[in-house]
């Protein structure tokens, strides 16, 4: 008994040792691993444990307003309200969206192919399972609360244009930001989901339109439902600042509904003294709720590829030859290189001019007879024009050009102006080659038809340089920004631009309009001196482009007009018109008080004459 | 009046300290959030474990007062009871939960608790006496048939704990009773290396078989060394080196899925939002505890529902984040005088029946607390292991006091045979 007492106790004193010795290792490699998490790693998991209970809430600023000259609101917020899941687990999240999508009859697939972009783009984030959601499904979500606990119906500001179609191209439209957008944004402003101005004005005021947001701290359970605010830091949002224009919305409406009758075009009405675009028309336009909505992949098809192009600005991306409307500057070019008498007779204008062997033809073909400067611009005489440039400089001429502000942006407030092209001497050196051209080309340019193009805005500030007095004024559409009213437009006079040849220019503009052998004289307005010139300008892919540029009132201007319609014929015929329209609406008040409102005898006629076929 | 004299007070003493601050974590646990209104459970749940801790007080008077011989004469029918509980439990049906739970009217139990005192008491008795040698391969394969039993039974729940915790309690049970070391190395070495393995194949990328390689030569040593052993010696190598030649093939085959399932359960923390949240958010709770931590009922991790099980499993995450770090240390001290305590009444005890049990009560306690802590520090898998005396739940509570008792009869008793 002793024995086998002995051998087991010495054995298991030995085994205890050991299993005590196994048991005090494991539970110090237990201590070991809590001091780690405890003390080493402690303040890391300490700031893991507040950010598990308290999140920043965004508090989304509202974007600015865009009002018109006026204060007439063109462009607002409405609310529009998401059903979004909180969610910090993929698996939870796509239970709770199976679940949801079943309640309302989603197509779930859809949802989740959402969801996947989602999460890769997001994680955390809480996912809008239904954007824009209307009453019904809002309702639905708010009755079963008990069935969706986590479920948040969150209100955001949806961008209206409240006018549809109203000035598209000037206001542009916001959509959801891109990726790239987002990667070079500060996160602090820009969030997956949010939208960003992406064309005009919404693009180009997008940093003061966009407002500062603001944050709250909630504090929230595991599920990312929201438990309630905590005292402390919490910013209010900043809205965004108020963009008034100087466009006039009554304006630029009636226009844009005049010109759509007539086809495809653009207008642009801006103040001759300072530049401030009143009124600026593309036509065809597109409805910017569309992108603010959301856009369908079939409506972007059809924007993007339908003929008409109803994206493209006319006024500011697209460039035409400016056919006969240049012939002011070439007139400017002649009286101040003193190229020629204007009192002197100087072509017996047959329909056609020779020149070497070649003819060039004049667009009456029967021609005008005698012609000096004054008529030549009044009747658009093209034999004229021929016969100077026969000795005109091809610089002289690009110098005037760029003098009145041809071949270079004029500044305004959009992005993606054109230039223009204005061709010279170095021009057609490097297309042509050195002496590979002739004078021939010069003689073409001077009626605005060889390599000459120019944008809307350019021509229209032509006008405007011609009415105020020889002053190159910067077209504009911002009146002011908030309260920033400090924007400084730039007016520069033009240096070689003598009061005799302004004297000239308006007189022989006025002429075109007042003078009854004038190209666009059924155009004149009753109780309104108005001056202008016209132009076609050939066009190689179809019809004629019909142009106007013209000013108003001829004695004492205050608006000059430029108006283009595609491939409708002579400026003359279809073009005046439109702007003698545009007069009488501008001018509406003061033609009213100046004589009784009936019997309007000029609107009868035009009404019932028809159309002249006389014009250029 | 000896016994008197001997009665082991600091085993109470440790009992009640633990039990008291279950209670307290149970009913911070539940605390209501200033701006939470649906919780009114704390109360309920701290009189429920009440309710327990005096049903395990019945068990620790059973354990207690019962002469230790009768637990060995009724060792096989006790077991056969648990058997067949077992296998009744497999039969009662609950939608969406494992088979685990048998309803007695108002409380549920688990039968497989009670199966750990089954499985104690009917290896000591097998094992105990001069003969009763566990390096006979006879005796060996009774007590190991006695084991795979309700083992499998227990996997088939699936309750992969606590069919975890019924080995670790073998082992040192063999030990004790003379199993050589040589053999238990040959049983826990082919796991050690497929856990070398796998970790190797997708882990460590650059060094795909050095761990497992230092492992093979430190068992080559081993065998050297006990050459004596010809026949086991070479098993013991012939079975790592099998294992390192059939498993890298077998992992290829599996899906990726299940190759993924693996990895987290050996590696909790590298899934963070999918089964690795929660083992990411008990370690949160434990480290923003600090040393001293946030103080009581000041918990953010709980009371926000970060932790899950905060009741059950991961109740030590509630009092690493609200009593830090010196919360932690006091609790495994407390535990270890536990322990400390069973290995010497073990080797006091002049029965071999008693010593025995005394040392599976010894590794369950030791086995419970080490993996449910290194679970909730994210060291060991996500096993559903609970903290005794801690966490709340009926069966093991019982099951615990019941230990306890039999600790308690031991160093009363201790000079019986």
């Amino acid at each position: 008994m002793g024995k086998r007492a002995s051998w087991d106790e010495r054995l298991g004193r030995t085994r205890r040792r050991w299993l005590q010795a196994f048991a005090v290792f494991f539970f110090l490699v237990l201590l070991i691993r809590l001091f780690s998490l405890q003390a080493v790693e402690h303040a890391g998991y300490a700031k893991d444990a507040e950010k598990n209970q308290f999140q920043r809430l965004r508090i989304p600023a509202p974007r600015g307003l865009i009002v018109d000259r006026n204060g007439e609101v063109l462009v607002d917020n409405v609310p529009r309200f998401d059903v979004v899941v909180p969610w910090k687990r993929e698996e939870s999240a796509l239970m709770m969206i199976r679940k949801l999508s079943n309640f309302l009859t989603l197509d779930s697939t859809a949802v989740f192919a959402r969801f996947d972009i989602w999460a890769k783009k997001n994680a955390g984030l809480p996912f809008p399972v239904v954007k824009d959601a209307d009453k019904l499904i809002i309702s639905a979500v708010r009755e079963n609360v008990d069935l969706f606990p986590q479920l948040r119906v969150e209100t955001r500001a949806r961008r209206r244009y409240r006018k549809g179609l109203f000035a598209s191209h000037l206001l542009g439209y916001v959509a959801e930001i891109s990726d790239e957008e987002l990667a070079n944004s500060d996160p602090r402003d820009y969030q997956a989901g949010d939208v960003i101005g992406k064309t005009g004005l919404e693009l180009y005021c997008e940093e003061h339109l966009h407002g500062i947001h603001g944050y709250r701290v909630v504090q929230v359970n595991a599920w990312g439902t929201v438990l309630g605010d905590v005292d402390g830091p919490s910013i209010a949002p900043r809205t965004g600042r108020t963009v008034k224009l100087t466009i006039d919305a009554k304006i630029q409406a009636y226009l844009e509904e005049r010109l759509a009758r007539e086809g495809t075009g653009a207008v642009v009405m801006m103040n001759v003294h300072d530049g401030a675009v009143i009124a600026a028309v593309s036509i065809p336009r597109f409805d910017p709720n569309s992108f603010a909505a959301g856009i369908n992949q079939e409506e972007w098809d059809r924007l993007h590829n339908e003929e008409s192009k109803p994206l493209f600005n006319r006024y500011l991306q697209a460039t035409y030859p400016p056919g006969s409307t240049l012939k002011v500057i070439s007139a400017s070019v002649a009286l101040e290189n003193e190229l020629v008498d204007p009192e002197e007779l100087l072509v017996y204008c047959t329909g056609a001019h020779r020149f070497g062997n070649r003819f060039f033809k004049c667009w009456r073909e029967e021609g005008h007879g005698w012609m000096d400067l004054h008529n030549a611009v009044v009747q658009s005489c093209d034999s004229y024009f021929f016969k100077f440039a026969e000795t005109l400089d091809v610089d002289e001429l690009a110098e005037a050009a760029r003098a009145f502000g041809l071949g270079s942006r004029t500044g305004i407030e959009l992005r993606g102006e054109a230039r223009g092209l204005v061709p010279d001497r170095k021009y057609y050196d490097n297309k042509l080659g050195k002496g590979e051209w002739t004078q021939g080309h010069v003689l073409n340019n001077v009626i605005g038809q060889g390599e000459f193009l120019s944008t809307l805005l350019q021509m229209c500030r032509v006008a405007a340089v011609i009415a105020n007095g020889g002053y190159l004024v910067s077209p504009h559409v911002i009146h002011s920004i908030g309260d920033d009213y400090h924007v400084v437009h730039p007016k520069r006079e033009i240096g070689a631009l003598s009061k005799r040849t302004i004297q000239f220019l308006k007189r022989a503009m006025r002429g075109v309009v007042e003078d009854k052998d004038g190209t666009a004289h059924w155009c004149r307005v009753d109780g309104l001196q108005t001056a202008g010139k016209t132009g076609t300008s050939q066009n190689p892919h179809g019809k004629d482009h019909a142009w106007f540029i013209g000013y108003a009132p001829a004695n004492d201007p205050v608006i000059a007009i430029a108006v283009l319609i595609e491939n409708a014929g002579h400026g003359g015929e279809f073009a005046a018109p439109l702007a003698r329209d545009a007069y009488r609406k501008y001018f509406e008040k003061q033609l009213a008080e100046q004589k009784p409102p009936v019997g309007d005898q000029t609107g009868l006629a035009v009404g019932l004459g028809g159309r002249h076929r006389e014009s250029n | 009046m000896k016994a008197i004299r001997d009665f082991d007070w600091m085993i109470c003493l440790t009992v009640a300290l633990l039990c008291i601050l279950g209670l307290a974590l149970i009913y911070s646990v539940f605390y209501p959030h200033e701006d939470d209104t649906v919780n009114h459970t704390n109360l309920l749940y701290l009189k429920k474990q009440l309710l327990w801790i005096l049903i395990g007080c019945i068990a620790m008077f059973i354990g207690f007062t019962i002469p230790f011989r009768y637990f060995e004469t009724l060792a096989y029918m006790y077991y056969i009871i648990c058997v067949v509980l077992l296998v009744g439990v497999l039969f009662i049906t609950r939608t969406g939960q494992a088979h685990r739970w048998i309803s007695l009217g108002p409380i549920s139990i688990q039968p497989s608790e009670f199966t750990k005192i089954a499985l104690l008491f009917l290896w000591a008795r097998i094992l105990s006496g001069y003969t009763r040698n566990p390096n006979q391969l006879k005796r060996l394969v009774i007590v190991l048939g006695v084991f795979i039993v309700p083992f499998l039974f227990v996997l088939k729940e699936p309750d992969l704990g606590t069919a975890l915790v019924f080995f670790a309690m073998l082992l040192p049970v063999l030990y004790w009773r003379g199993f050589r070391g040589l053999h238990i190395l040959f049983v826990l070495s082919p796991f050690i290396s497929s856990i070398l393995l796998i970790y190797g194949q997708e882990i460590a990328q650059n060094h795909k078989t050095l761990p497992f390689g230092i492992y093979i030569v430190l068992i080559l040593i081993i065998a050297y060394r006990r050459r004596a052993f010809l026949l086991e010696s070479l098993l013991l190598v012939a079975s790592n080196v099998g294992v390192g030649l059939v498993l890298p093939g077998l992992w290829s085959n599996l899906k990726e899925y299940q190759q993924d399932r693996i990895l987290n359960f050996l590696n909790p923390g590298s899934d963070k939002l999918g089964a690795g949240w929660q083992v990411f958010q008990s370690k949160i709770a434990i480290g923003s505890g600090g040393i001293t931590g946030k103080g009581y009922l000041e918990g953010t991790q709980k009371a926000l529902e970060f932790l899950p099980a905060k009741h059950t499993d991961f109740v030590f995450s509630v009092l690493g984040e609200e009593l830090g770090f010196i919360g932690a240390l006091a609790i495994l001290v407390l535990f270890f005088i536990l322990i400390y305590k069973a290995l010497a009444l073990a080797e006091k005890s002049r029965s071999e029946f008693a010593s025995t049990v005394c040392i599976g009560i010894a590794a369950y306690f030791f086995f419970q607390v080490f993996i449910n802590v290194a679970m909730t520090t994210g060291i060991a898998p996500v096993t559903g292991i609970p903290l005794p005396f801690i966490s709340y739940g009926g069966s093991s509570i019982v099951v615990s006091f019941f230990f306890i008792g039999f600790l308690l009869n031991c160093s009363v008793r201790w000079f019986e045979y």
